[in-house]
């Protein structure tokens, strides 16, 4: 599985939504069950997933579907 | 299991639950929110269908006043946060001002507790300094508090709260992978996921035991699962139990194990793939074996296929299979049953034999931790009774000839206050005759015994073969209006049914209402799906049906219109 598909099936367990609507620009604002809970559930997911460790402020800027995808990419080739 | 594995999980099963939701509240006074699915889904796991909800961030005794609607509490009370940050801070603290902060918290505790009074479970974590110390030589002062605050837990505890070491969560799964640093100092999310895993596979018998799911037989293959060793091929002398060689001290503690879950109350059966004979007289004459005969209370030692054998062995014991716990060595038999019959515990004697005896004390706290009767230990000898019974059955030509002779004596007693734990197991675990399949606790037990509006009567019963104890329940609820009460529950034991036993308990018990000049009585029947053989019982006691609705059916009879069954082969004492 590429990155993207493996993100878009964590997202779209931890979110409770189907992949086909995860778009690069999907956020908190746009998804109203992504809240700060979920947000948590989505970090800890993520970093399982990859096996990567995001920073504080890193949680914070995930804010958008494609800041998260940017962000595990840097990490993974880093 | 992956994290995403247990919300993927958990969204597929939450979407199947049916049934009255259990409901479990958090109090908190650190982030814990990632237990909810791990929580969910481990009950939904065990048929409970859950809903955890979180109270107030840090508002733990305010919240405490309102939990009524709650089935269970769970209080996670960080003693790094009766302050805020004080597991750096306490190293700043006057003894003066630390004395001050431990009255503060035993009050706290002391009005908690006085509010989660009514609450059936609360499951209340002991205190511990000990994250923030892992490798340090000396108790540091947030360790001393926390030891201060446990022996004053453990002196006031209630019997609604059960206490939890989460020192031995911390080491089990190792302290460093505990926390998670990070979350802690920017959301004061203390826990790991790791952690809660963990965690909630320590609390699950507790759930277990206050929801009725409680596994009550251990059933065991022979060759290679209680000795080394194939008894056919090795013979007497080639199979190994013995406390001296590499191979057979693993199972000799395993048998020792056994024992000890024996003499808990845990019933155990032999299901294996063997001439009787030669087992019988590795039981009767091997040297090492530390399980005796006596220790057994039924076996299946045939050629049959076992999933036979299972079902048998719960038919005979008259319990679920949800009962059984199965272990054996093979995987083509643990497969076979794991298919065919999923209600039943099957477990593998593990490749790695050393890790054996590990397996086995984990089933016996996962599955058979529950708390202990003097009731408990007698039950394997009831059941062995039983199967006597069941064989001198035969020799009689017809069943009433058989009933009568067995001499049966019972006894009805009104508010006995030696039974109440017995009583709260009874409603806890008695699922086929059980009319409405209301549980309670202790506390809620001994409260009814002493209240004026309950009536709990209880019977024991005993014949030829021995002594069955307290098999009986029944708690009538006086509404005070119209001189009416209410069957709020009656209940048998399985193991006596078949004998005409609950309609003379039934009756003394319609007398003494009878004797309180109380003109009618209602009843109810509710479906919990495993309750069918009793869904007539009221109409064939000639009480009229009043209303349906859903899994509930309700009853009334007048007490004038009430008829006796008179049944002369029971001998009654009471003692109300």
């Amino acid at each position: 599985m590429t990155i993207d598909a493996k993100l878009k099936s964590i997202v779209a367990t931890v979110m409770g939504i189907p992949e086909s609507m995860i778009s690069t620009d999907l956020s908190p604002d746009l998804l109203e069950k992504w809240n700060s809970l979920r947000h948590m559930n989505l970090v800890t997911a993520v970093e399982e997933e990859f096996n990567i460790v995001f920073e504080y402020d890193e949680i914070v800027q995930v804010m958008e579907y494609r800041i998260l995808e940017e962000i595990v990419r840097r990490k993974l080739e880093g | 299991m992956k994290y995403i594995d247990i919300l993927t999980e958990h969204e597929a099963l939450s979407s199947k639950q049916t049934g009255s939701q259990f409901r479990i509240s958090v109090l908190s006074n650190i982030t814990t929110n990632q237990i909810k699915e791990i929580l969910e889904l481990s009950l939904f796991q065990e048929g409970i269908n859950a809903a955890v909800q979180f109270g107030q961030f840090d508002n733990l005794v305010q919240d405490s006043a309102h939990q009524s609607e709650y089935d269970a509490v769970l209080v996670f009370w960080e003693v790094c946060e009766t302050r805020d940050w004080l597991s750096t801070k306490i190293d700043l603290l006057s003894d003066l001002e630390l004395e001050a902060l431990y009255v503060h918290l035993v009050n706290s505790i002391d009005l908690m507790l006085k509010n989660l009074c009514n609450t059936r479970a609360v499951v209340f974590n002991r205190f511990s300094g000990r994250l923030f110390s892992d490798n340090a030589l000396n108790k540091t002062r947030l360790e001393m508090l926390a030891d201060r605050l446990n022996v004053y837990l453990e002196k006031i505890k209630p019997s609604n709260v059960t206490l939890v070491d989460l020192d031995r969560v911390y080491s089990i799964i190792g302290i460093r992978k505990c926390t998670n640093w990070r979350d802690y100092y920017n959301t004061k999310a203390l826990y790991s996921v790791d952690f809660f895993q963990s965690y909630v596979t320590h609390i699950l018998p507790i759930f277990k035991s206050i929801t009725g799911n409680i596994k009550k037989a251990l059933i065991l293959d022979c060759d290679n699962t209680l000795w080394s060793g194939v008894l056919g091929e090795d013979g007497l002398g080639g199979i190994d139990m013995s406390s001296s060689t590499q191979a057979g001290k693993l199972f000799s503690e395993v048998q020792r194990i056994i024992c000890s879950l024996r003499k808990q109350g845990v019933i155990i059966g032999l299901c294996s793939k063997n001439n009787e004979h030669e087992v019988n007289e590795v039981f009767a004459s091997h040297p090492d074996m530390q399980l005796k005969s006596f220790d057994i209370t039924i076996k299946k030692i045939n050629w049959k296929d076992k999933v036979d054998n299972l079902e048998a062995i719960a038919d005979e014991l008259n319990i679920g299979l949800d009962s059984l716990v199965f272990i054996d060595d093979s995987e083509f038999e643990l497969e076979s049953v794991k298919s065919r019959l999923p209600a039943v515990a099957a477990y593998k004697v593990p490749v790695r034999l050393d890790s054996y005896p590990a397996l086995l004390r984990e089933i016996s706290s996962s599955c058979f931790s529950m708390s202990g009767t003097i009731e408990d230990a007698r039950r394997t000898d009831m059941y062995r009774e039983q199967i006597a019974r069941n064989n001198a059955k035969a020799e009689f030509k017809n069943i009433d000839d058989y009933i009568s002779s067995l001499c049966l004596e019972v006894h009805v007693a009104r508010n006995s206050c030696e039974v109440i734990s017995r009583v709260t197991q009874m409603s806890q675990r008695t699922n086929q005759f059980n009319l409405t399949t209301i549980r309670y606790t202790d506390r809620e037990i001994s409260d009814r015994v002493k209240s004026q509006e309950f009536d709990i009567f209880t019977l024991s019963a005993a014949d030829k073969f021995g002594d069955y104890g307290v098999t009986g329940l029944c708690i009538l609820e006086n509404l005070g209006r119209d001189q009416t009460v209410n069957i709020d529950s009656f209940l048998m034991s399985c193991r006596i049914i078949g004998r005409g036993i609950e309609y003379v308990f039934f009756d003394n018990i319609v007398e003494w209402i009878e004797q309180q000049n109380v003109e009618s009585i209602t009843a109810r029947y509710t479906s919990s799906g495993r309750n069918g053989q009793v869904k007539n019982f009221y109409d064939e006691l000639g009480f009229d049906c009043t209303s349906c609705q859903g899994k509930s059916k309700d009853y009334q009879v007048s007490v004038r219109d009430y008829r006796s069954r008179n049944i002369g082969y029971i001998g009654v004492t009471c003692d109300y």
